[in-house]
């Protein structure tokens, strides 16, 4: 104690110094309580481009969706609505997908979107250029498209046609990727969409800030500028948060939430993530299938979600999560209960009645799949099961674990378009996505059927039974879908959680 | 008065705790500390738990037990692995040199200077996360910092004559590093391996910090601070905890290194002036009148008071010439400091000394006296020249500068060019002719006999009345001895100055005293007028010290065979000294130290090499005993084995080891049974007059005479047969000399020994050599070097004139 | 001549340093074009990305190609940033630099007066107070002085808003009161064990010779602490300082971290992770440039300082 004590003086000397150079620091300059105003939101990852096509990262593709626009976007309750395009339609058979496009919306650099920027920009994403980007990430869903045109409609609107050569009825999800303008090569530095929100800058490792869009076609939103201030962890944020430097931060821990209590209203809504600790199939001991489950039976998940969110989350027993609605199997969480007799005689039965032991890969920037770790770790013990945690950094993780299939274990959360054969793709044998080495004959086929049939009462069930399929092979450890703490500042209201993982500031507003 | 070491008592009480907590925490946890309790979240410290709960409800005292063990654990183990391999690469690097350790080093500094946090990542990398790795990367960060103080250390190391000692025993190289040298790096080693500790704890703390440390649910302190840090508000305890547990760990182990580094100073006294006893007037007409002086040290090892001055009264007349003799130890330049008042902070002073003032005329005690008063008399009434004038002057600042400051202390008015003009005629006074040139010199560019000067030129700027002399002339060659002394007495004669004259050389005295005090171990035992005392000495020390400075004629008790063969010869030997060709460095950046020296030494022979100090005989010295590096030319043949004893025998003798394992490691080295090394080993303590007693006694116990001995009787263990003797008794006390010179003359006489006696004293060389050569630089060392111009050319000067010059030396004496 | 030699002896350095972090990319698993495609990664995609980015090239010809490019002044586009390396430290250096100069005054106003005045009053309740201040602060680990400064003197105190630091090309005069703080969380180590080595320096210089005779002359301790043991004092301690100085210019990772400052220590870690060797190379070949620029000046303050060493060179 002696030390701290010393330490204070010390301090308090140099206040005496300090004293003449303090001012007036954190004022609420230029706010004001109707419309308009600027807010800061603290973001813990660094963009990994502007471009949003290039773009990777969710913590990126969050930002990025105030700048731009698909032809629809998602609204809160998960539906896909109407933006850049005004209207669509899918043909009975699924293959021809018909969008009449809005009029009169502008870029931010003030060009006119027209249906050579959409078709441009779908084929972009789509690997359909002739001058490829090798940067551009294909969505491999979008390959089925076969042609695309453009018309123009009875009513003199500009309509486009996108053709498949395969039916397939939920590709909407994946027209949520944003259209950019067709002639533009500076997407890199200074993007241009047609978000309610307008690119402003942006400083590497430091922040992006955005201002409003002034000619935004639909409800233009009411903060005038919002910074994206990045932070390097989530307690540099913490720092920050106490200082009042921050008006919204969504990546809260259960245990900084509690001590900004009074201080910031605590919103918590739903990370839309398949966290889960993914077993790799094809490495001894989890190629057994009785290992998987008895690691199923193990693993007390209400046990995680009380320890280290303070009991939000949604448990999940399978690939998806409850934002896909009515493709969502609810009865699946609780298809393994915690229980360690069952675990124990599981592994009996499998050869490991004596347990064995295995690490567990953690990305060392993901805290909370970190704090899961420890956790899982202590309960494996109850069973026998020896389970070390390695963190690894991302690049590493991407190389060794995704890429070469290179471990036992890990946990991850799995992010998804909203699409359910989006999120389901990682299971699909021969993908490069599927790398924790599920194989399963069944699941293949009733894939393919359930993306192709256009009969949605048909797809929901085929949906479940892909979800039952992962469930009963105990193909990983699925967890939950992490609840989303975000401290709000309380002047501030409109937050609005969405079922992908995204930060509107559009509906965000001072009362 | 005892005085508690802090360092030591804290230090041990933090590492004490510290470790403490790791010990028990080996054997009992009050909980598990990975055990989890979702109930028991963030407690604050209460009986059940004792430091609080952490976010996850695990006890944080088990939790901070654990993490201390893995976090010191990681500290230790990262000191040890780098600690073992820096010192490995240190000491090769400082003992062999040359590209090696250019190598070496430079790929040292690339480790330097390379992020350590690439470095951990790189074996995170290849290896995988986890404190072994951990462990592996910060020991291999460690490597530099050690190997640079190691290789350090080495290179002083190596140059001392102890180290030479053990290669002409035949002892390996592997031998000289591990056994002889590393020893003695045992404090450095310490100090840097806990400074290295710290590091590597506050290092684990902070890779843990990036994610790369330990892992979790394991604890170490790092790492709960790390996790601490999303609690700070909600649990400040879990923060506090490891926080506090790192910096009393690491305080603990600073403060031990801090301790263990000191000097062993002694301890601080405290600070009273001694009292004053009723100051009795002095008697008149004397300048200064000591009374009962006593100066005493606290000795920290056997608890009592030591006297280094006890009970000493003297006066001094104005315009006198006092000596002050005695062996080294006797307390003259105590004496001394106690009259100016530099005694070290550490001494007890008592008695009194009375100073009549100039103007008042009225007598002050300067024990008594405040700080300011003495700071007015030092320097003006009255000043003091030192025996090292290497040191005593301001290596970085430039003569004129250090002059002028006396003017400047003392508030001596004028302008600049005035004070100028009396700081030229003050170095003209003593005799140094190109003035200017002097005042703007660093001490480094001047021989010296001219810094003596200098110094003597300084003292007496402000015309002191008293001028106190501790040992002038000692550290100077006999011919500027000459003329140092005689400038002393033409100032004292021109100017009415008292001189108090400190010296061990009876010689000196008896040329410039009127009259003289003797001291023996603090004590004043006798006191007269100079001639007296010589003439008739009334105590038996005296009679000692004299007889000594007298010395005995050995020729005559040396037993020198007739047309014995020859055993050494010398023909045309030249050396030189400076680096080798580097790059593109010229060869002509050598000087050449020895040019074509030649001699021939018979069996049996007592053969003397005279010369002045820096003509190269030491050189010589060790060419014939086959360690001196760089280029040589010439031949040398030898019969027999060659023995050598150096002339410092503080720095011969390796200081961490028993006079008996000294004795014994030549047969060591020739692998004699240890019985038999043993029975040698004593026979030889008997033969060197040393009682066995000597045998288990450290070296640092020894004196000067009895060091010598030793180092004596190792040179024999080998059976040598041709003995070098470099300067083996000027570092001693005169009647230690003439001990050791008989006791070599009863080892030649014993065992038909051949000797080269290296000495620059003609004394020495004219009682104990049956045949000599003479070494020798030129003269002309007087007044040439001193602006930047001169500089240059001094380079050359050296080139020409440092060589040797051959004589076909003094005639024999030989006698049957 | 010397100097010469030693500024070749450091460029050969400079140049093995940043070979040895060329080779350590190739020992750390993963690559931009992995960090860049992320989880949507296909092997065709990363085979095109890595030989637009020459990944695919032998890392010695990697080697050639950076080196060319960086003696011409060229450094390469950041693979994360995608803008040229030279614009992105030119955005993080007057940060770093700010922050380095700012902690070494610290450094220097904190150690000069203590270690002066505790070499004075050697022994003195004054010096064993700051002894122990000094071993504490010693005894922290930084990045944790850093939380406690922000904590105590940014949110009980509110003297600033910890993480809203101000860039040098924003706002220079709030960029270094902001800088400050981080300043203060690296000088402050720093400076403890600088007057705990400049106090050890004077120290030993107290016992010499040369101490004596000024004291001789009449000169006060205090004078002679001041005109003669300082300045060789300062001969040891020069290299200790152009040790500390070398270490701020290279930027503390820890304490950018912490205060949130865009410096290059912050932006090396960033660019580890991202695989962005071209930035991590320019980052070394500048820290290594401090490092010999350093290295140089010291050896010119010790030419200076020391009289002795000034002939040797001549």
């Amino acid at each position: 104690m002696k030390k701290i004590m010393t330490i204070t003086i010390l301090f308090a000397a140099l206040l005496t110094i300090l004293s003449g150079c303090s001012g007036g620091t954190g004022t609420d300059e230029g706010r004001n309580n109707s419309a308009g105003g600027s807010v800061v939101v603290g973001i813990t990852q660094d963009l990994d481009s502007l471009d949003p096509h290039k773009a990777v990262a969710a913590g990126t593709k969050e930002v990025l969706y105030n700048i731009f626009e698909g032809l629809v976007k998602p609204d809160k309750d998960g539906n896909l609505v109407a933006a850049v395009a005004e209207s669509y339609e899918i043909s009975e058979d699924g293959t021809t997908y018909t969008f009449v496009l809005r009029p009169n919306v502008l870029f931010h650099n003030g060009k006119t979107v027209t249906a050579e920027d959409v078709i441009y920009s779908l084929k972009r994403s789509a690997g359909l250029l002739d001058t490829s980007d090798p940067e551009v990430q294909t969505v491999a869903a979008l390959s089925v498209i076969q042609t695309i045109e453009s018309t123009v409609n009875s009513e003199g609107r500009e309509e486009i046609t996108i053709r498949l050569s395969s039916p397939n009825t939920e590709l909407l999800g994946y027209l949520t990727c944003s259209i950019v303008p067709c002639d533009y090569t500076k997407q890199d530095t200074e993007p241009v969409g047609t978000g309610p929100f307008v690119f402003s800058s942006y400083t590497p490792m430091d922040s992006v800030v955005i201002v409003r869009n002034d000619s935004y076609y639909g409800q233009k939103a009411h903060l005038e500028k919002v910074t994206f201030q990045i932070s390097e962890s989530t307690d540099a944020a913490f720092v920050e948060l106490l200082a009042g430097n921050i008006d919204i931060f969504p990546y809260l821990t259960e245990d900084q939430a509690a001590q900004l209590a009074g201080q910031y209203n605590i919103e918590i809504g739903d990370m839309s993530l398949v966290q889960g600790l993914f077993l790799n199939n094809a490495a001894a001991p989890f190629d057994n299938p009785l290992v998987r489950q008895a690691m199923c039976h193990a693993v007390d998940r209400q046990g995680i979600i009380d320890m280290i969110s303070g009991g939000h989350g949604t448990i999940i027993g399978s690939g998806v999560y409850a934002s896909f609605g009515a493709y969502y199997d609810e009865s699946l969480a609780g298809r393994y209960e915690y229980d360690v007799e069952k675990a124990k005689a599981l592994l009996e039965e499998a050869g490991y009645g004596d347990g064995f032991s295995f690490t567990i890969v953690v990305p060392s920037n993901y805290s909370y799949h970190i704090s899961t770790a420890q956790v899982i770790v202590q309960q494996l013990k109850q069973v026998g099961i020896e389970a070390k945690i390695q963190q690894i950094e991302w690049a590493s993780w991407l190389s060794d674990v995704y890429a070469d299939h290179n471990f036992e274990a890990t946990i991850i959360g799995l992010d998804s378009q909203l699409a359910p054969s989006d999120i389901l793709k990682y299971y699909i044998s021969g993908s490069p996505k599927n790398f924790i080495n599920y194989e399963n004959d069944a699941f293949m086929q009733t894939y393919e059927k359930a993306v192709q049939t256009t009969d949605a009462e048909q797809k929901k069930q085929y949906y479940k039974e892909l979800q039952r399929y992962l469930a009963d092979d105990a193909a990983s450890v699925f967890i939950q879908s992490p609840a989303l703490l975000v401290a709000v500042n309380p002047a501030l209201d409109g937050y609005t959680f969405y079922p992908v993982y995204v930060q509107d500031m559009a509906s965000v507003y001072y009362k | 008065m005892k005085k508690i070491n802090y360092n030591l008592l804290f230090g041990s009480i933090f590492t004490g705790a510290a470790l403490l907590l790791v010990l028990v925490g080996l054997f009992y946890t009050p909980y598990d500390p990975e055990e989890m309790d979702a109930a028991a979240k963030n407690l604050a410290p209460s009986l059940s738990h004792l430091f609080g709960t952490d976010n996850y409800g695990r006890d944080l005292l088990s939790r901070v037990m654990v993490g201390a063990r893995t976090t010191f654990a990681t500290g230790i183990l990262t000191v040890l692995a780098g600690g073992i391999f820096g010192t490995l690469v240190g000491l090769l690097c400082g003992y062999f040199g040359g590209w090696l350790d250019e190598c070496i080093m430079r790929i040292n500094d690339g480790i330097l200077a390379f992020p350590s946090i690439l470095l951990a990542l790189a074996f995170v990398g290849m290896f995988g996360a986890g404190e072994k790795n951990i462990v592996l990367a910060l020991g291999i960060l460690f490597i530099p910092s050690i190997a640079r103080v190691v290789r350090g250390e080495v290179l002083r190391q190596r140059e001392l004559d102890y180290v030479t000692n053990a290669k002409l025993m035949g002892a390996s190289t592997g031998r000289i590093l591990f056994v002889h040298i590393l020893p003695n790096l045992r404090r450095t080693l310490l100090v840097t391996m806990a400074i290295g500790f710290n590091n590597a704890v506050l290092a684990e703390a902070g890779l843990s910090y990036l994610g790369l440390g330990v892992q979790p649910p394991k604890a170490s302190l790092g790492r709960m601070l790390q996790e601490a840090q999303s609690c700070l508000r909600l649990a400040p305890w879990y923060a506090i905890v490891p926080g506090v547990v790192i910096v009393v760990a690491v305080l603990g182990v600073a403060l031990l290194a801090e301790a263990f580094s000191e000097e062993k100073s002694p301890a601080r006294a405290a600070k009273k002036k001694g009292k004053s006893l009723a100051a009795g007037a002095a008697p008149a007409g004397s300048l200064l009148f000591a009374k009962n002086l006593r100066v005493s040290f606290p000795d920290a090892r056997e608890r009592m008071e030591k006297y280094a001055v006890n009970n000493v009264s003297f006066s001094l007349s104005p315009g006198e010439i006092l000596g002050i003799v005695g062996e080294s130890g006797s307390g003259k330049s105590m004496t001394a400091k106690a009259i100016l008042g530099l005694l070290p902070e550490s001494a007890n002073v008592s008695g009194s000394i009375l100073y009549c003032q100039k103007e008042s005329g009225q007598a002050i005690d300067l024990l008594a006296a405040k700080e300011e008063t003495m700071q007015k008399l030092r320097g003006a009434d009255m000043a003091m020249v030192f025996q090292e004038p290497m040191t005593s002057l301001n290596p970085v600042r430039r003569i004129e500068a250090q002059l002028m400051e006396v003017f400047r202390v003392h508030h001596v008015c004028g302008s600049r060019s005035l004070l100028r003009a009396r700081l030229v005629r003050a170095l003209r006074e003593v005799e140094l002719t190109d003035a200017e040139g002097v005042l703007r010199s660093y001490p480094h560019e001047l021989s010296g006999g001219m810094r003596q000067r200098v110094m003597i030129a300084m003292a007496m700027l402000l015309r002191p009345r008293i001028l106190l002399a501790d040992e002038p002339t000692t550290a100077l060659d006999a011919q500027t001895q000459e003329e140092i002394l005689a400038l002393l007495q033409k100032l004292q004669k021109e100017y009415g100055t008292a001189v108090v004259l400190i010296s061990h050389n009876l010689s000196v005295i008896k040329k410039l005293c009127s009259r003289v005090l003797v001291l023996e171990r603090g004590q004043l035992v006798e006191e007269g007028a100079c001639e007296e005392i010589f003439r008739a000495p009334r105590q038996a020390f005296t009679r000692k010290l004299l007889q000594a400075a007298q010395g005995e004629d050995f020729t005559k008790r040396l037993l020198v065979p007739k047309d014995s063969p020859v055993v050494l010869t010398v023909s045309h030997l030249h050396v030189y000294y400076g680096k080798k060709t580097r790059l593109l460095r010229p060869l002509s950046y050598q000087k050449e130290v020895l040019g074509g020296f030649c001699m021939t030494v018979k069996k049996g022979e007592v053969y003397g090499i005279l010369g002045r100090s820096g003509s190269g005989k030491s050189t010589l010295a060790r060419c014939l005993c086959g360690v001196q590096r760089g280029r040589m030319a010439g031949r040398i043949q030898a019969q027999g084995r060659i023995g050598m004893v150096f002339q410092d025998p503080y720095s011969s003798l390796n200081p961490q080891k028993s006079v008996l394992w000294l004795l014994e490691e030549p047969l060591r080295n020739q692998g004699v049974c240890k019985k038999e090394r043993r029975e040698q080993a004593l026979a030889m303590l008997a033969a060197i007059g040393l009682s066995e007693e000597y045998a288990g006694k450290n070296i640092t116990q020894l004196s000067g005479g009895e060091r010598q001995r030793v180092a004596i009787g190792i040179a024999l263990m080998a059976r040598t047969e041709i003995l070098i003797l470099d300067e083996p008794v000027s570092a001693l006390d005169v009647t230690v000399q003439e001990q050791i010179l008989a006791l070599l003359t009863k080892l030649h006489n014993l065992w038909d020994l051949t000797y080269l006696l290296i000495s620059h004293d003609e004394s020495v060389i004219r009682r104990m050599t049956t045949n000599s050569s003479r070494v020798d630089a030129p003269q002309e060392e007087a007044e040439v070097k001193k602006t930047r111009k001169n500089v240059k050319n001094e380079k050359n000067s050296i080139y020409f004139s440092e060589k040797f010059y051959y004589y076909e030396g003094i005639k024999p004496e030989s006698e049957e | 001549m010397t100097i010469l030699k030693k500024f070749l002896a450091m460029v050969g350095t400079v140049l093995l340093l940043s070979f040895l972090s060329f080779l350590a990319f190739q020992v750390i698993p993963g690559d931009a074009a992995q960090v860049q495609l992320g989880t949507n990664a296909t092997p065709e995609a990363l085979l095109e990305l890595r030989e637009e980015l020459g990944l695919n090239d032998p890392v010695l010809v990697r080697y050639a190609r950076w080196l060319k490019g960086a003696l011409q002044g060229d450094f390469g586009v950041s693979t994360r940033y995608r803008m040229p390396v030279s614009e992105l430290l030119s955005q993080m250096l007057p940060n770093t630099l700010a922050l380095a100069l700012l902690s070494l005054l610290l450094v220097l106003v904190l150690a000069f007066p203590l270690g002066l005045l505790c070499a004075r009053f050697e022994g003195s309740l004054f010096d064993r107070f700051f002894t122990w201040v000094n071993q504490t602060v010693m005894a922290v680990p930084s990045f944790f002085l850093g939380i406690l400064i922000s904590i105590f003197l940014g949110i009980v105190l509110r003297l600033f808003v910890p993480g809203r630091a101000v860039s040098w090309s924003e706002n220079p005069a709030e960029c270094l009161r902001y800088l400050f703080f981080p300043a203060l969380a690296i000088a402050l180590p720093k400076a403890a064990m600088s007057v705990r080595f400049l106090k050890s320096s004077l120290i030993t210089e107290k016992n010499k010779d040369y101490v004596r005779t000024a004291r001789g002359k009449g000169m006060s301790r205090t004078r002679v602490l001041l005109t003669q043991m300082l300045g060789n004092a300062m001969i040891s301690v020069v290299t200790f300082l152009g040790v500390v100085a070398a270490e701020a210019l290279a930027g503390s990772i820890v304490v950018e971290q912490v205060f949130g400052v865009n410096g290059l220590g912050r932006l090396l870690v960033a660019s580890i992770a991202n695989r962005d060797y071209n930035v991590v190379q320019a980052i070394i070949l500048y820290l290594g440039i401090a490092v010999v620029l350093v290295n140089l000046l010291v050896d010119v303050l010790y030419r200076r300082l020391d009289p002795r060493v000034r002939r040797q060179a001549s």
